[in-house]
């Protein structure tokens, strides 16, 4: 159990390269934090600070408010599970488990104990005396958390763990770190580029980009109101539709289209000067809807739209269309029967878009 | 810095390479951010002057354990031409170690290396903080995923961060030695310039040497005719060299960059738009990677 907290924190290679720029977080205990970005955002190289395994360039870092810059990295009581499974090939489940232990001289009977244990809470005991290679890439994942709860360390670093699987087993695997995690109550910082993983395992997201935080918050709140455009982009499938236009006597021009908007936002936007201006519009797809009672309901905010490309994915039908050159798309229900090349009405529910400058990005508030 | 260090330890001298032997008379220090070593000896070094050399650098152990050993053979085989530890028809490779901790234990990496690689692979330690993988070229040739598996065993095991060089394979036969001791300066040399990099090979690191290498004329050209119309896009840059080091394969590139392939297909495309050079043509692909390797230099 730990309550961690990282002030201020750079990694600063030679050369002034810059792969983690003023991280703070304060994680509480118990929390599930999931850092979420693309490929070379700095989410792993904030993780391996975190393990020690690369040195802070500036800031501090605490566990239970001791000061860890400086602490060995096999001296700060953490565990970590990797995307590859990082399994001794010659070695059985047994020993895979048990060596961490063995280099720390934790005495015999202990190590016992907790591989048994562990092994129980994962459902491993019938495959100790297995040697990896004659386990599915399940079960050995499942050895690799085993290798870290046997440590019964202050908290989990995970690196992509489940990047290896294949698409269902990953959806398992994803439900059996949830339960674990609510099991053992050990806080983990988690770290992957896939958003649903994300969204469905953290109790916090921080959603990174070029070595910067974007956002922090629980997913809700990081769907629902999105900082900028990159979290409302990069969160979110399919993703939010953007569009670029300008608010002209209370709509929202998308070239010759206009979207009314609701009297609250529109206040809010003239009181801050948008009024006139470009700006950056976002619609989530499933804000934009086909159904009668919508396009009643957002009777001002309806465009016509050709369907281009429509995609039947069980309850919901994906359509893709363009507004004024500007592609969309929008999440509706299977009832529809709706097929590419048909014309239709669409409505745009503006209550729920998100405005954001167009120079900066940022939403406005 | 070296003049005052000479005028503190006369004996003073600074090293590219980690010594091989120890005269038991002195300390070996390593500068783990220029990646160079110090030796001094012990007699002109006060106790608190050691207590601060320790504070600023890693203090270095050879190896000189079991002087009859396997390893020791090794050691004067890779070093200096010593008689060849296994039979001269074999091929063999080195893979290089260096880890910034003096708290491994040899015998745990010993046994890590076993339960890793079976009999397969020969380790010698070297120092405190470097040792060797003799490979023999046999049926199975261990590869960059089963080494790259191997540093995060180490890394969760151990809590050391690792950095490799994988070596070529060579006849064991004379000069070897000079082999491993040029591939010993390919890993500096990539350490030096890729230091967020964990597994090196000559392949990898011989094209940042060549822009290290390369005029201000030519930069200037590759500057003015693909950084600056992109504007130093590192993005694109980035997909550039992503979808060259993956063979050309958009599907494996859209996987590692964790992106849609119709993503990856208008970044491409993107690019070629904006420089004009086809960079699924050898020569195009040539200059945009010679590019995104001056950006992330400059």
């Amino acid at each position: 159990m730990a309550k961690m907290v990282l002030e201020n924190v750079f990694k600063i290679y030679d050369k002034n390269v810059t792969a983690v720029s003023d991280f703070n977080i304060s994680v509480e205990d118990q929390e599930f934090i999931v850092l979420v970005g693309p490929s070379g955002c700095g989410k792993s190289t904030t993780l391996r600070m975190i393990a020690g395994l690369e040195e802070i360039s500036k800031g501090e870092f605490r566990i239970d408010d001791k000061l860890m810059n400086d602490v060995q990295p096999k001296d700060r009581d953490i565990a970590m599970v990797f995307q590859n499974y990082a399994l001794y090939p010659h070695m059985t489940v047994y020993d895979n488990m048990a060596f961490g232990l063995k280099l720390r001289k934790f005495n015999k009977a202990d190590i016992d104990q907790r591989v048994k244990n562990a092994a129980e809470i994962l459902g491993l005991e019938t495959f100790l005396k297995r040697k990896p290679a004659a386990l599915s890439g399940g079960q050995r994942q499942r050895v690799a958390l085993g290798r870290a709860i046997v440590r019964d360390a202050k908290l989990f670093l995970m690196d992509e763990p489940l990047s290896n699987l294949d698409a269902k087993l990953r959806v398992q695997m994803r439900a059996e770190i949830a339960k674990l995690h609510r099991r053992l109550k050990t806080t983990t910082i988690y770290v992957t580029h896939d958003q649903t993983e994300a969204m469905t395992m953290a109790s916090r997201l921080v959603v990174m980009k070029d070595g910067f935080i974007q956002q922090i918050g629980t997913p809700k709140e990081v769907y629902e109101t999105p900082e900028n455009v990159f979290v409302g982009s990069f969160i979110g499938s399919p993703a939010m539709n953007f569009f670029n236009g300008k608010v002209v006597n209370g709509y929202f021009e998308v070239g010759k289209v206009k979207l009314k908007i609701p009297a609250n936002k529109l206040t809010q936007l003239i009181d801050q000067g948008y009024n006139g201006k470009d700006m950056i519009i976002g619609v989530r797809p499933e804000h934009i809807s086909e159904d009668a009672s919508s396009l009643a309901k957002f009777a001002e905010s309806t465009v016509n739209a050709h369907v281009e490309v429509s995609e039947l994915t069980g309850a919901e039908i994906i359509i893709y269309s363009s507004l004024e050159g500007q592609q969309y798309v929008a999440r509706v229900s299977s009832e529809s029967f709706i097929q590419p090349g048909q014309n239709l009405k669409l409505a745009f529910d503006l209550d729920s878009a998100h405005f954001f400058d167009k120079d900066t990005e940022s939403r406005i508030r | 810095m070296k003049t005052k260090l000479t005028e503190l330890f006369p004996s003073y001298q600074l090293l590219s390479e980690c010594p091989v032997e120890d005269d038991n008379e002195s300390y070996i220090f390593h500068n783990t951010y220029t990646n160079n070593y110090m030796k001094i000896k012990k007699k002109e070094v006060s106790a608190r002057e050691f207590a601060l050399l320790l504070s600023l650098y890693k203090l270095i152990t050879i190896n000189t354990r079991a002087s009859d050993s396997v390893s020791k053979k090794w050691i004067q085989f890779l070093y200096e031409n010593g008689d060849a530890p296994v039979k001269e028809t074999t091929d063999i490779r080195v893979i290089q170690l260096l880890y910034q901790t003096d708290t491994v234990k040899e015998s745990d990496l010993e046994e890590a290396v076993t339960a890793y690689f079976g009999d397969s692979l020969q380790l010698v330690v070297l120092s405190s903080q470097e040792a060797v993988l003799i490979e023999q070229r046999s049926e199975y040739i261990q590869t960059v995923e089963d080494f790259s598996s191997f540093l995060v065993a180490l890394e969760s095991d151990f809590f050391i961060n690792v950095k490799m060089y994988i070596g070529k394979f060579h006849s064991i036969s004379p000069p070897f030695s000079s082999h491993f001791l040029t591939e010993k300066e390919w890993f500096s040399k990539g350490i030096s310039t890729i230091r967020a990099e964990r597994i090196y090979t000559m392949e990898k690191v011989f094209p940042f040497s060549l822009i290290a290498q390369m005029s201000d004329e030519m930069k200037e050209i590759i500057i003015k005719e693909v950084l600056l119309p992109i504007n130093y896009d590192m993005e694109l840059l980035q997909t550039m060299q992503q979808f060259f080091e993956s063979g050309f394969n958009a599907s494996v590139t859209a996987k590692k960059l964790h992106v849609h392939r119709n993503t990856l297909q208008y970044r491409l495309t993107k690019f070629q738009d904006m420089t004009g050079l086809s960079i699924r043509n050898f020569d195009g692909a040539l200059v945009a990677f010679c590019a995104s390797l001056i950006a992330t230099e400059q």
